[in-house]
């Protein structure tokens, strides 16, 4: 049995941790060291860490609702789509978009729509199926995605920089054209021309063209990698064009394009895909596609497609 | 600008301290094996690509560590643990779980029930700025500012919260026959 006051202090020292900002890592070692509980009781709160993921997955309904002046402050509660069909998370956003407060604005797409945004600034935002964004009436230069994906092409003010919220992760504009992912995991961007500046409060990683962003909400690590500068954006052509890439997250895309139901064997999620999938205006035979390209099995089931490993020959 | 530096960069960083970094895998439980998972650790910065800059690379390369041994511990459990208890309900947040995704979700549905009825006994505050930190990432320095309080008193609501949630893992730990951990 560990005591009561070990499990306050781990439970301390994991509110520390977790911090995108905590740097005090001896003074934890020196915790931990001190007592071979500390660890033990440090792993089960970072398993509580773990388990408060599902408050990510799903409006809380009656509070959300009841409370309007709250509602905007949680977008992270809206996004997600790790449960039921987008479509499902569409139908939430509809009932409580309609009660917009004050100078939010909220714009959503169905599965498989693409929505084109104007400013007045003339900035462009171009919006993926089953996405949300929401932009600030009283400032034109911010936009929050709080799911799926948008390319922004924006026109670069000094004086007025231009911000992107995406889940935990904050990008300013230096002048350019890039693509925001909000996944059921973490937040992405892509640049295609010109430059972004990540966290500008803390890390301030400046991401020039062709250059990747991976933020995991989990672990909240950081992973820069190369992308084609052609590829950013290529999804409003019904392009996706990969290197590397989980195919948990190719789904994830081809669901957002088509409005598929697409489901991911946990034996192949992990697995890595490099290549190029054109999504299809009809879909009848896609499925063949998939399955050939992807080199995995797709099975069809009453809401969607299963992806899974191929059995052996 | 000083501060800032490539992943090349964070290999030199890695060796400078290996010593601190060796000693915290220690104390979280890597025994004779934290040579190794240094290593793994090394091949993982390896990995990272140059050019991107971190603004605390020490900070990076413990957290890292830090991940690193709640994976294997997670690994572990789920080896010895499969078919028992808590990871019978689905949880795994690297999505390496093998339930079919229906059963999944209806399991993920009861376990946000079970997570929000224990983060209920908590005061409404405490509840939204948990929410806040856990589901939106925000630091707790900006969430201070929000809610005009200190830190500190931001952290305090956090560890209760925390002492909740990780209260919630450990019954599930009790109802299994199974011990989950290598001493």
């Amino acid at each position: 049995m560990i005591d009561a006051s070990i499990r306050d202090q781990a439970a301390l020292w994991m509110a520390r941790a977790r911090d995108p900002r905590f740097g005090d890592w001896d003074a934890l070692a020196d915790w931990l060291e001190a007592d071979p509980a500390h660890n033990i009781a440090y792993e089960d709160a970072f398993a509580g860490h773990d388990l408060a993921e599902v408050l990510g997955i799903a409006p809380a309904a009656a509070p959300v609702m009841s409370r309007p002046a709250s509602r905007w402050r949680r977008p992270g509660m809206i996004g997600g789509g790790l449960l039921g069909t987008a479509a499902a998370a569409a139908a939430i956003v509809a009932l409580v978009v309609p009660a917009a407060p004050l100078a939010q604005v909220a714009i959503t797409t169905a599965p498989g729509q693409h929505r084109l945004i104007s400013l007045r600034d003339g900035t462009q935002i171009a919006l993926n199926g089953g996405s949300r964004l929401v932009l600030d009436r009283s400032n034109g230069r911010t936009a929050r995605l709080e799911q799926g994906q948008a390319l922004f092409s924006v026109v670069h003010d000094e004086t007025r920089p231009f911000t992107v919220d995406a889940g935990g992760a904050r990008m300013v504009d230096l002048g350019t054209r890039f693509d925001v992912t909000r996944t059921a995991r973490g937040s992405e961007v892509a640049v295609a021309e010109g430059a972004v500046l990540y966290d500008p409060d803390g890390a301030a990683v400046r991401l020039g063209a062709g250059k990747m962003l991976r933020r995991s909400d989990r672990s909240q690590v950081v992973e820069v990698s190369q992308i084609d500068p052609a590829a950013v954006g290529a999804w409003r052509a019904g392009q996706f064009i990969y290197r590397d890439a989980p195919l948990w997250r190719v789904a994830e895309d081809i669901a957002r394009a088509t409005g598929l139901h697409i489901a991911v064997d946990p034996g192949v999620a992990g697995r890595a895909f490099t290549g190029a999938i054109v999504v299809p205006a009809g879909q009848a035979a896609f499925s063949n596609h998939l399955a050939a390209i992807l080199n995995v099995t797709v099975a069809q089931q009453a809401n969607g497609l299963y992806l899974k490993a191929r059995a052996p020959r | 600008m000083g501060f800032r530096m490539i992943a090349s960069g964070l290999s030199a960083v890695l060796i400078a301290n290996r010593a601190p970094l060796l000693r915290f895998l220690r104390a979280r439980g890597a025994g004779d094996d934290a040579e190794d998972i240094l290593q793994e650790l090394w091949l993982k910065v390896e990995r990272l690509e140059a050019e991107g800059p971190i603004a605390d690379p020490r900070a990076y390369l413990f957290r890292m560590a830090d991940n690193l041994m709640h994976d294997r511990v997670r690994a572990s459990m789920r080896r010895t643990n499969r078919e028992l208890a808590w990871s019978e309900t689905g949880f795994d947040p690297a999505g390496r779980d093998e339930t079919p995704s229906a059963e999944r979700a209806l399991l993920a549905r009861q376990r946000l029930r079970r997570v929000e009825l224990a983060l209920a006994t908590l005061g409404e505050r405490t509840q939204a700025i948990f929410r806040r930190f856990r589901v939106e990432g925000v630091s707790q320095s900006r969430i201070a500012q929000e809610e005009g309080i200190s830190v500190s008193a931001v952290e305090k609501h956090l560890q209760r919260a925390y002492r909740v949630v990780a209260a919630l893992v450990d019954e599930a730990d009790e109802a299994a026959p199974q011990p989950r951990r290598a001493p």
